[in-house]
């Protein structure tokens, strides 16, 4: 750490980012049309199944309205977040009985006119969690009145808790034709949980806060005392990312909501092995670096 | 360029084992953990994690955009700017707040403290803040930011603003 320096602070980068993502060109923000309403995304660039050069998708909600909020710019409230918003309600699965309130796919591909996930025809209850769940519930903290994604927040909450299996853990993923679960050999060692307590925290219905706590028991018991974790990016058949973080902060915030001291401890435990991710080595150093 | 300014010390990686990305494009620059482990130092008093969080943190110039001070998301890209991935900014400013705020909080001994939202989507664990007012020595506070309002010349200060509008109180 003595060893570094900076021409600019952490906070001055914000304001930088600030005007990266009002102007439309830099932050390549579209709008489309998408069955009458209008709904606005950035362009992505990597590859995604069966796009043609047409994906585009939002990051992060929370800091999307925290901005908006903490600013209170005018062309991120007008220009962006309405536009956001319809994006969000329009990612839900409305069509397929089967899937009825679940993350229709991560990204919009405006050419067919539908959403996809990025590596296949599937639908993760993780994705439900974060797409639905965590955005809408991040979204919710600062319009909590907005009934039409309350709406949304508890189909998908009880989508959620309807496929949770009786032990508490979930299957990784559905095809989406079949129905079927697209990797039956494979446990969910994600914090798929945290999206029912998400649901809680806003809806206040206590069979979200008893399923969040089942999927957290299945959790702690399979994946943290066994060191088994499992990824969110979908190559590489879920190898273990950051989601490992996830699972640390989830387990603790569990535990400033019931205050079962079992969930901190594994909340602990699941920051020690995140630690392992993180790179230690080699030592910096004053060498010059061509 | 000095080895420090590229170190890989105290960032993440997306994914690991054998064909992970940590593999071709070493560690990521989006480093969502740095604002959890504060918390985690919090909890534990192990410095480990208040280390790693600020090695990710710091001094991450030579992977900053200088046209639009966008961090790249893979360490290899060095400071290519967002490439494919515009929406990442977005996260940038997610994680960065999460940091800014858990440091915050744990120096003041939680005297600076405002209400945790939900863990983003996918990349990590920081939280948003915003949406409900927070407290700073014992008085209500909102955190706000204008671009325009503070200006500092010394680059290792960073700045958070709140205002209490009932005391017309500004932090």
């Amino acid at each position: 750490m003595s060893l570094k320096e900076t021409n600019e602070s952490l906070s001055d980068r914000i304001k930088r980012l600030l005007s990266y993502v009002k102007s439309d060109s830099t932050s390549r923000w579209r709008l489309f049309d998408y069955n009458n309403v209008e709904i606005g995304a950035q362009e992505y660039l990597g590859g995604v199944y069966k796009a043609e050069k047409d994906a585009v998708k939002n990051a992060d909600y929370g800091a999307m309205w925290m901005l908006a909020a903490i600013t209170g710019d005018r062309v991120l409230k007008n220009s962006r977040l309405p536009y956001a918003l319809n994006f969000k309600l329009a990612q839900q699965n409305l069509k397929d009985s089967f899937l009825m309130g679940a993350a229709a796919g991560q990204y919009y591909l405006y050419k067919s006119k539908r959403f996809t996930e990025e590596w296949g025809p599937y639908s993760e209850p993780m994705a439900t969690a974060y797409y639905l769940l965590m955005d809408i519930g991040n979204v919710l903290l600062f319009e909590p009145e907005n009934r039409e994604l309350k709406k949304s927040l508890s189909l998908a909450a009880n989508w959620l808790l309807g496929k949770m299996h009786k032990n508490g853990r979930w299957e990784i993923a559905y095809k989406n034709d079949s129905h079927d679960p697209l990797l039956p050999d494979e446990y969910d060692y994600r914090p798929t949980f945290y999206g029912l307590l998400v649901a809680y925290k806003i809806l206040k219905d206590q069979r979200f806060l008893d399923g969040a706590i089942k999927g957290a028991d299945w959790f702690v018991e399979n994946a943290v005392k066994n060191g088994y974790y499992l990824g969110v990016c979908g190559d590489t058949r879920f190898a273990p990312d950051f989601a490992t973080g996830q699972s640390a902060q989830a387990l603790l915030d569990l535990y400033e909501t019931t205050g079962i001291e079992k969930y901190k401890n594994a909340a602990i435990d699941v920051a020690q092995i995140y630690t392992t991710s993180i790179y230690s080595h080699p030592i910096p150093s004053m060498l010059q670096k061509k | 360029m000095k080895d420090w300014e590229i170190s890989q010390v105290g960032l993440s990686f997306e994914h690991g084992g054998t064909h992970g990305s940590a593999n071709n494009s070493g560690p990521i620059l989006l480093s969502s953990h740095a604002g959890m482990f504060v918390r985690f130092y919090q909890l534990t008093q192990d410095a480990l994690y208040l280390n790693m969080a600020r090695a990710a943190a710091w001094g991450r110039d030579a992977f900053v955009d200088s046209a639009t001070g966008v961090a790249s998301y893979y360490w290899r890209m060095m400071d290519n700017g967002a490439g494919p991935f515009p929406h990442h900014a977005w996260w940038q400013i997610g994680w960065i707040m999460d940091y800014l705020v858990a440091e915050a909080n744990m120096r003041s001994m939680k005297e600076i403290s405002f209400p945790r939202g939900f863990i983003t989507p996918k990349v990590g664990p920081h939280l948003t803040y915003g949406f409900a007012e927070g407290r700073v020595m014992g008085h209500k506070a909102a955190l706000i930011l204008k671009p325009d309002l503070i200006k500092i010349d010394n680059p290792k200060l960073d700045c958070l603003t709140a205002l209490n509008k009932e005391e017309k109180n500004f932090i």
